[in-house]
Order: C-alpha cells, then structure tokens, then sequence
C-alpha cells in the first residue's frame, strides 16, 4: 500500500512542479505582455504629442503668415520658417514611427499634401507682403483658404488621433480579455495546487502516523523480549560466538549459577568458571551444523562454589544489533538427575533380585519337567500295558469263539445226520437223548456268537453320524415282524423321535435288542403293547421301550445288565443274557446312560441316554 | 477225471465241514459236479492247472467257487486274489464261505472282488437253508458268465 500512495505521492509532486513552473511562466509572460502595452500606450502619448507638435506647427505656420501679414513684421516670418523646418522633421519622424499602413497611408495621402498646401499658401502671403500687395494678402487671409488647409490638417490629426485612439482601445481591450482569460487559468491552476498540496500534506500526515506507530510497536516488542528475557524462570543468556563473550544474562541464571550479573556480562565463559567440556561443546556444534540450532544437551557443571548441577540446554542463533549471537537457555535438571541415579540404582537391585528368582523357578522348573517326563512315561508305559492286555484279551476272545464255532457246527451237523439217515431205527428214548445234544451244542453255538459280537463291539471304532431315530426304529420293528410273526399282534404306540448322533450298527443294534426283547416279554400277555418314545433331560436325549409284559423283580434291576445275567429261566424265555450287557457296552461307549424299571406282570421299561 | 465239468468247487480245509456241505450239496444232486480241495495251495493249482492238477484246462472254469478263509498254506484271501487278478479266471463266482465274521476281511474279499460272503451258522437249519439258497441263487437263478 505504501509503494502505491509514495508513486501517487511522486506523480503528486511532479504535477506540483509543473503546475508551479506553468504559473511562473505565465506570471513572466503576463508581466511581459503588460511591459509592451505600456510600451504601446508611451508610444501612442509620444506620437499625439508629436501630432500635437506637428498641428502647433501649423498653427505656428499660419499665424506667422498672418502676422506677417497683418504686420509686416520680419519678426513673425522666423516662427513661420521655424514651424517649416518643424512640420519637415515631424513630418519624417511621424511617417518613420507610423507602422500601421492605414496611418501612414493617411499621413501620406492626405496629411502631408494638406500641410504642403498650407506651406505653399504661407509662402504665397509672405510672396505677397514682400512683393508689396498687402492688399491681396489680406484678400487671401480672408479667403479663408488658408483657414481651411489649417483646420483640413487638424481634421485628419484628429482622426489619425482617433484611429490611434481606437487602435489603443482594441489592443487594451485584447489585452483585458487576455490577462482575465490568463487569470482565471492562474486561478485554476491555484487550486489544483492547492488540492495536490492538502493531498500531499495528508499523506504526509499518514506516513508519520504509521511511522509513530511502527516505532511505538517496536518499543513495546523490545520491552516485551526484554521483559522474557530477563524475567524467564529458565536460565537465559547471550553469548558472542566470535570472541565468547557473555553478552547478558537474566536472573534466573544468576540464581542457577550463584554469579551476580555484573560479574558474568562482558567476560567470557572461562573467566566466569563456566566451561563446558569439549564433549558438550562437540554436541552443541554438531547440532547447530545439523539442524541450525541445539536441543536438550545434558551436561553437569561444577559451580565456583563446589556444588554440582546438571543443566539441560538449548542454543539458538538470534541477530542484535546486526552481530550474529547466540542465546541459550539451560533448565536445571538436577534433582531429575538424581532420582535417575537413584532409580538406576534401584533398578539394578531389582533385577539382581529377580535375576536370582529368575534362576531359583527355573531350577525348579527343571525338577518339575524331569518329573513329569518321567510321570508322562510311566502313564505311556502304563497305557501301553494295558494297551497290550486289552488287545491280547480281545484277540484272545475272538479267536476263542471263532474256534469254537467250527466244532460245534460238526457236532451238530453230524447229530443231524444221525437223526437223518438212521432216525428210523432209533428208540424214542435215542432220538430224545439226541434231542439233548442237539439242544445244549445250539445254545452253546448262541453263547459263543453273543460273546463272539461282544467281544467284537469292544475292538470296532465307532464313528458318529446324525441317525434317523424314528425312520431305524420303524425298519427295526418291520425286520423284526418279517422274522416273528407274533409282532402283528402286538399294538405299536411309537411317538416321534428326534434325531441323534451316534454310529449306525451299533444303535441299530441297541434298538433291535431292546425291541426283540420286549416282543419276547410280551409273548404272554393277552394284550401286548410297546410303547417306544423319548424326553430330553440335562442336555441328554433318553429313549424308552415300554411293554406290559411279563416284567421284573425290581430288586434284581442292577444284575440286569451283567453278562451272561438274566431274571428268568431258559424254560420260560429263551435267551443268553447278553442282549442287555450289549447294550449297556454299546450306550456307554456313546457316554449315555441305561437303566431299567419294572414290576413283575406289570410291564418293564428300558431306558438309555445319549448325550 | 481232469476235464470233468465241474459245477462247484469247494475249497475247505475242515473235514466235517466239508462232509456236512457236501451232503447238503447231494440233497440237491450237486455232488457229481462238485469237486471239494483241502487248502489254498491246492486251490489254486486246480483252477490254474498247475502241480497235481497239471493239464486241467483253466478255460474250464467251475460256475461257482466256494472259498473258506482260515485255511493253511494259501488262506482264502490269497485264493480270492490269484483268482480275481487272472484274466482267465476272474469272471468265475466266488462265495466266501467262512467262520469269520471280522469286518476287515470282509470288506477285503469284497474289494478283491468276491461275489458273495456268507458266514457259515453254527445252528444246522441255518446251515442247510444257506447251501439251499446258494444253489437256487447262484446255480439256478443267477446268470453265468459267458463261457
């Protein structure tokens, strides 16, 4: 904004200037044109003068005729031929200062000859007078003629008179209009100077407003880093690179370093005790290098009076007064110093401490690991053991029935043929006693196949799967009745069952085992119904099989489901007594439960969980 | 007596077992064309025409085979295999017909290729209705291969 207002300013100035220049010419140049019409209006009084002079003249003329005349007297002829003389010079004089034509035509032309005529007419008289005829001067002055030449002259005096006259008037009036015009232009141009002048004053006035203002900032900034300076509570000071003078200082570094300040200001680091050591003095530089200032350099320094401090400081580059400096300030960090080292110190204890707990636990932890290890190969020692035994037991089991089997079926296929091929010659007490045989050997043959499939079910994986329960039960009571026939009799109430997870065969088996045995308990009753059904209870889905047959003695329920057990005779129901234990093997390896309840002609119910 | 057709062939080493099969088989006029071996080895020489049975023509193939699976020398399996992996022969119909009722060798004989696997009873009625129902089924009823 300043560069716009300092070039009107200028252009301001220079208008001024030319504005001022101008009304000093005109002023000259007016001066001038009123020098020359003075000069014009001398002139004109000369001139009427010399007309004046020049009609005297004549006037001298005639009278000098006329006294002559009247008189006779030589003493008049001397103006007379005075007045010649004058009326030739004035005549030459007039004509060489008559510039304009008009006038000089008419002094010519009309003038001249008139005064001619006049002359030559006063010669006449005076030619008269002197040649005796007095009488016919007389007669000639009374003529008049001469009159009439003299008042002819004064007539075209007056009117060159006149024309001059008006000539004069034309150029004072010129003149008037002129210096008005010139005037009124000066005028103008007053008052523009005068409006450039108030304008330039007021710029004027601005710039040293701003110029006060500026200067009045200025001091309040100094003041106001003065005041920062000296009043920090950090310790400040200024120090002069180039010949390491402490420039100045604030209070707070006084009190930090226990120095007074007209002690330190103008002396240098060393004299005052303060220096640092080359390491710092490394860092500082290095920093400044780097980056253009130094941040947070620790050092310790050893006061004058014996006490250690530990300052934290910090150097950047400042200008005063045109010399490139330095000001620094130094946070004293002792007392953080101190609780480092303490806390260092503390910190070193305590690792020490842990370090030999550390090494204590992992002494023990070694114990321990040794013991488990041999704990963990004991039990694998252990689980292979009975690993081993249990394997032994169920190969042994298998192969024992399954070499069994094939005894057995000669023993009964061969007491057929008997009974085939010599039935006709046998005794009844014969066929009976074979009956026997045949009997036991079959029963024998069940016992070896139900241990042969217990003993199988122990060794065979089971994998789970969601089972159909309702759709297994229906094909396991179809199958069943395409076998036993009894089952037609036999109302069914099957609810619906929810699906389980569980392996196939193996519940299939169950099912068929609880089913057939309901069948065969029921056989007795007149109205035989199964009622196959299920609850959910602690997360577990139970299953039942209820009939209304024959029952049990409840106190025997636990023997219900042992190997081999049974509640009731051959006679009465066939069967090994393995169908439950089956069952119960089976459940168990599925982690449910079984259990039974009954009353003796009653009915039974068998129920089994799965989880 | 090599290149007699022979219908069935038994191979069981049990003695009885034989003897009660091969009643059952006479009860159906089956033991003209039934020709019972007492091992594998023996098996296996018939079908191929080998050892003792040198000069049988293997293109003679029996309609069925009855095949145990504890036997010495060669045991069933075995048999199973040499007959089923033998372009010649691998068309015959095999029958396990065996005590075991262990799943790994039944899924075995299944994977060799064996046609049926029945586990012999112990109870004899059960026995008789099974060689029954192998006659009907496998000599009657089913289609042989082409000979």
């Amino acid at each position: 904004m300043t560069n716009s207002i300092n070039r009107l300013m200028i252009f301001a100035l220079l208008l001024l200037t030319i504005a001022v220049s101008a009304v000093t010419a005109i002023s000259i140049w007016q001066s001038q044109r009123i020098k020359s019409f003075n000069t014009e209006i001398t002139r004109f009084e000369e001139n009427r003068y010399l007309m004046q002079q020049l009609i005297m003249a004549v006037l001298d003329n005639e009278t000098g005729a006329r006294g002559y005349v009247i008189t006779g007297q030589k003493s008049f002829l001397e103006p007379m031929i005075v007045s010649e003389r004058k009326l030739d010079e004035l005549r030459i004089i007039l004509l060489k200062r008559t510039a304009t034509p008009e006038l000089a035509t008419l002094l010519d032309d009309s003038l001249s000859p008139i005064i001619n005529l006049r002359k030559e007419f006063s010669w006449q008289m005076v030619a008269l007078v002197d040649n005796g005829r007095l009488e016919e001067a007389k007669k000639l002055v009374s003529s008049g003629l001469g009159k009439h030449y003299t008042d002819e002259a004064r007539k075209f005096a007056a009117k060159i008179d006149t024309i001059r006259t008006n000539l004069l008037n034309t150029k004072r009036k010129a003149n008037e209009t002129f210096i008005q015009d010139l005037n009124r232009f000066l005028i103008l141009i007053l008052i523009i100077i005068l409006i450039i002048s108030i304008f330039n004053f007021r710029q004027l006035a601005k710039i040293y407003k701003k110029q006060k203002a500026i200067e009045l900032h200025l001091r309040q900034s100094e003041q106001l880093y003065a005041a920062l300076f000296y009043k920090s509570p950090i310790a400040k000071w200024i120090v002069n690179p180039r010949s390491n003078i402490i420039v100045d200082v604030n209070d707070s570094f006084c009190e930090l370093f226990d120095l007074k300040r007209e002690n330190v200001t103008g002396k240098t680091n060393a004299e005052v005790g303060l220096n640092s050591s080359p390491e710092v003095r490394d860092e500082v530089l290095k920093q400044i290098m780097e980056k253009g200032f130094a941040r947070n350099v620790e050092y310790k320094v050893p006061l004058p009076n014996g006490t250690i401090k530990w300052v934290s400081m910090s150097i950047d580059p400042i200008k005063l007064d045109g010399d490139d400096c330095f000001v620094g300030a130094s946070a004293d960090i002792t007392i953080r110093k101190e609780k480092e080292q303490e806390i260092a110190k503390m910190n070193a204890e305590l690792e020490q401490k842990v370090n030999e707990k550390t090494a204590e636990l992992r002494k023990n932890e070694q114990q321990l690991k040794t013991l488990n290890d041999s704990l963990e190969r004991m039990v694998e020692h252990r689980t292979a053991q009975l690993s081993a035994a249990n394997k032994e037991m169920e190969a042994f089991s298998y192969s024992v029935s399954h070499d069994l089997r094939a005894p057995l079926r000669g023993i009964i296929g061969f007491t057929n043929i008997i009974q085939e091929d010599f039935g006709d010659t046998m005794q009844e007490e014969e066929k009976r006693l074979f009956g026997i045989i045949k009997k036991n050997t079959e029963k024998m043959g069940n016992l070896i196949d139900d241990l042969l499939d217990f003993s199988r079910l122990g060794r065979k994986e089971i994998s789970k799967l969601t089972v159909d329960s309702e759709t297994m039960v229906q094909e396991v009571v179809e199958e069943i009745g395409r076998v036993n026939t009894r089952t037609d009799a036999i109302e069914w109430i099957i609810q619906p069952l929810p699906p389980v997870n569980a392996d196939i065969s193996t519940i299939r088996q169950v099912w068929v085992n609880l089913i057939s045995n309901a069948i065969k308990y029921s056989k007795q009753a007149p109205k035989p119904v199964i009622e196959i059904g299920s609850y959910r209870e602690n997360g577990h889905i139970v299953f039942f099989v209820k009939d209304n047959g024959v029952g049990f003695d409840e106190q025997y329920k636990n023997k219900l489901f042992n190997v081999f057990q049974r509640l009731h005779s051959e006679n009465e129901f066939e069967g090994t007594g393995i169908g439950l234990a089956l069952v119960k093997k089976i459940v168990s390896r599925h982690d449910g439960k079984v259990w039974a309840t009954g009353e003796i002609d009653k009915g039974a119910a068998f129920y089994f969980s799965i989880p | 007596m090599l290149n007699k057709t022979v219908e069935i062939l038994l191979v069981e080493d049990n003695i009885d077992d034989a003897e009660l099969t091969i009643r059952e088989m006479k009860k159906h006029n089956l033991a003209n064309e039934l020709f019972h071996v007492k091992d594998g080895a023996e098996a296996v020489d018939y079908i191929f025409g080998k050892g003792a049975f040198n000069g049988r023509i293997i293109e003679q193939r029996p309609k069925l085979i009855l095949l145990d699976i504890q036997m010495p020398k060669l045991n069933g399996i075995e048999v199973l295999e040499a007959i089923k992996t033998d372009e010649r022969t691998k068309t015959i119909p095999v029958v396990m017909l065996t005590s075991s009722k262990e799943d790994p060798d039944i899924k075995r004989c299944y994977e060799l290729g064996a046609n049926s696997y029945i586990v012999k009873p112990v109870n004899f009625e059960a026995f008789t209705a099974a060689i029954k129902t192998l006659h009907y089924y496998w000599l009657l009823l089913n289609e042989p291969p082409v000979k």
